[in-house]
């Protein structure tokens, strides 16, 4: 069956949801001071925080692993879960937005994958996910760039294209999805599929060229 | 100066980052543990990170801060009692604020924040209007072909009003994103789109109302395409 590259339409509706955080892990120009308690104080500086994104910091880290944000007061400061682990100030917060994996899709796959793909579930139901030498199942993560205003539209960008080395393997397309489960629980939300025509690899780096400049992976124009 | 009715440029960038929920209030029973977990959700629909969370045993302001399966979230402030209980679940509080006739600032694409509007003293002012606007109801977004899109309803109204407008601006006052806005440093705020009403309207002791376009792929008020 064919893969037809296109922003999926539940991403779009997702969007509208506030289901995925799509940014740069930002090492913060602003300043917080953290305790032992769920408050946050900024110190200087403001940053484009939301609920639900993780936050960690310059070492040593005075957050448990896997703290979010959990509530905003700002401009004076915000509220972390779980609470700081220890006592210091003039941290440099470093923000972890959602995580998003590219996962290739094999040659001459069983399922149709365009604008109704929803969620990488799709590929391992029917089993198209790429096996070969180098690959592992899942894809690898992908690093996001920036989010741009360019004209009246907003794009965002990768900052590292997708790679695997010491491969050897076949595929036709990718699925770009995210690994979150923000919006009811559920994980694997697909954004988009590519399609790539039959490519092979044999002992090699296989590279996905995603943009890393403007008009960007996603557009809104 | 002038309206030219757009979606904002800075709203289609906040989309991204998970600054707008549109969702509309969801009730379901859950089971609270006077802690941050709840579990045992009967159905996570309609619920993302970020929503408000209301109900018996809850503190005030609360919010899922995570969603860590289909039956169980993270909720902060922790609760304040344990068993069962119906919560509901909201998504952000998004108002529809009417500019006056002979605005002095300019409204379109580039809006930013409902400062933008307080900034240039161009607030509907009279009888029936009370600053920043009325809050409006979320309608779950929906997909329809390739189209996603949301509505609000019913429609905004102003009862026992006497003024006149140009148009409106809707935008989110939740506390959706940080960073500054405008001139808005709180998060809150932010403008999804300004809209023209194609000429001065006045009311004069009635009832005001903006009649928000049909809720279809092609007409809906927000509609990513």
């Amino acid at each position: 069956m064919p893969i037809a590259t296109a922003v999926c339409t539940s991403f779009k509706q997702e969007l509208l949801q506030g289901g995925h955080c799509i940014a740069q892990p930002a090492v913060g120009t602003w300043r917080i001071n953290v305790n032992l308690s769920n408050t946050v104080t900024i110190s200087s500086g403001s940053a484009l925080i939301s609920i639900g994104m993780g936050i960690s910091s310059d070492a040593p880290i005075p957050f448990a692993a896997g703290t979010r944000i959990a509530g905003l007061n700002l401009p004076s400061s915000f509220s972390v879960y779980p609470a700081g682990t220890s006592i210091r100030n003039n941290v440099t917060p470093i923000l972890l937005p959602d995580q998003f994996k590219i996962a290739l899709i094999k040659l001459a796959p069983t399922g149709t994958y365009n604008a109704g793909s929803t969620n990488y579930s799709n590929i391992t139901s029917v089993s198209d996910e790429t096996v070969g030498t180098g690959y592992t199942v899942g894809g690898v993560l992908i690093i996001m760039g920036t989010i741009n205003i360019v004209g009246g539209g907003a794009n965002f960008t990768v900052a590292v294209q997708p790679s695997w080395t010491s491969a050897t393997f076949s595929t036709s397309g990718c699925m770009i999805y995210s690994t979150e489960s923000r919006l009811a629980g559920v994980s694997g939300r697909a954004m988009t599929v590519i399609s790539f025509g039959n490519q092979t690899i044999t002992n090699g780096t296989f590279t996905v060229l995603l943009p890393t400049a403007s008009p960007g992976l996603i557009q809104l124009a | 100066m002038a309206i030219t009715t757009a979606m904002s440029t800075s709203f289609k960038a906040e989309l991204m980052q998970s600054a707008h929920c549109f969702n509309g209030p969801v009730t379901t029973t859950c089971t609270l543990h006077t802690s941050n977990v709840v579990d045992t959700v009967v159905s996570m629909v309609g619920v993302a990170s970020g929503m408000t969370v209301t109900g018996t045993g809850t503190a005030a302001n609360s919010s899922v801060v995570s969603i860590t399966s289909n039956v169980a979230f993270v909720i902060y402030p922790a609760a304040t009692s344990t068993g069962a209980q119906s919560l509901t679940f909201t998504g952000n509080v998004f108002k529809i604020a009417l500019i006056k006739t002979g605005m002095a600032g300019t409204y379109g694409a580039a809006s930013v924040n409902y400062t933008d509007i307080t900034g240039n003293t161009d607030e509907t002012t009279g009888a029936g209007y009370t600053a920043t606007g009325v809050a409006m109801v979320n309608v779950t977004p929906v997909v329809s072909g390739t189209t996603a899109y949301t509505n609000f309803s019913p429609n905004p109204t102003w009862t026992s009003a006497s003024f006149s407008t140009a148009g409106c601006m809707i935008y989110n006052s939740s506390l959706g994103l940080g960073g500054t806005s405008g001139t808005n440093t709180s998060g809150g705020g932010r403008c999804c789109g300004v809209f023209d009403f194609g000429g001065t309207q006045t009311v004069t002791s009635g009832t005001f109302t903006v009649v928000m376009p049909a809720a279809t792929s092609s007409t809906a008020i927000l509609r990513i395409a």
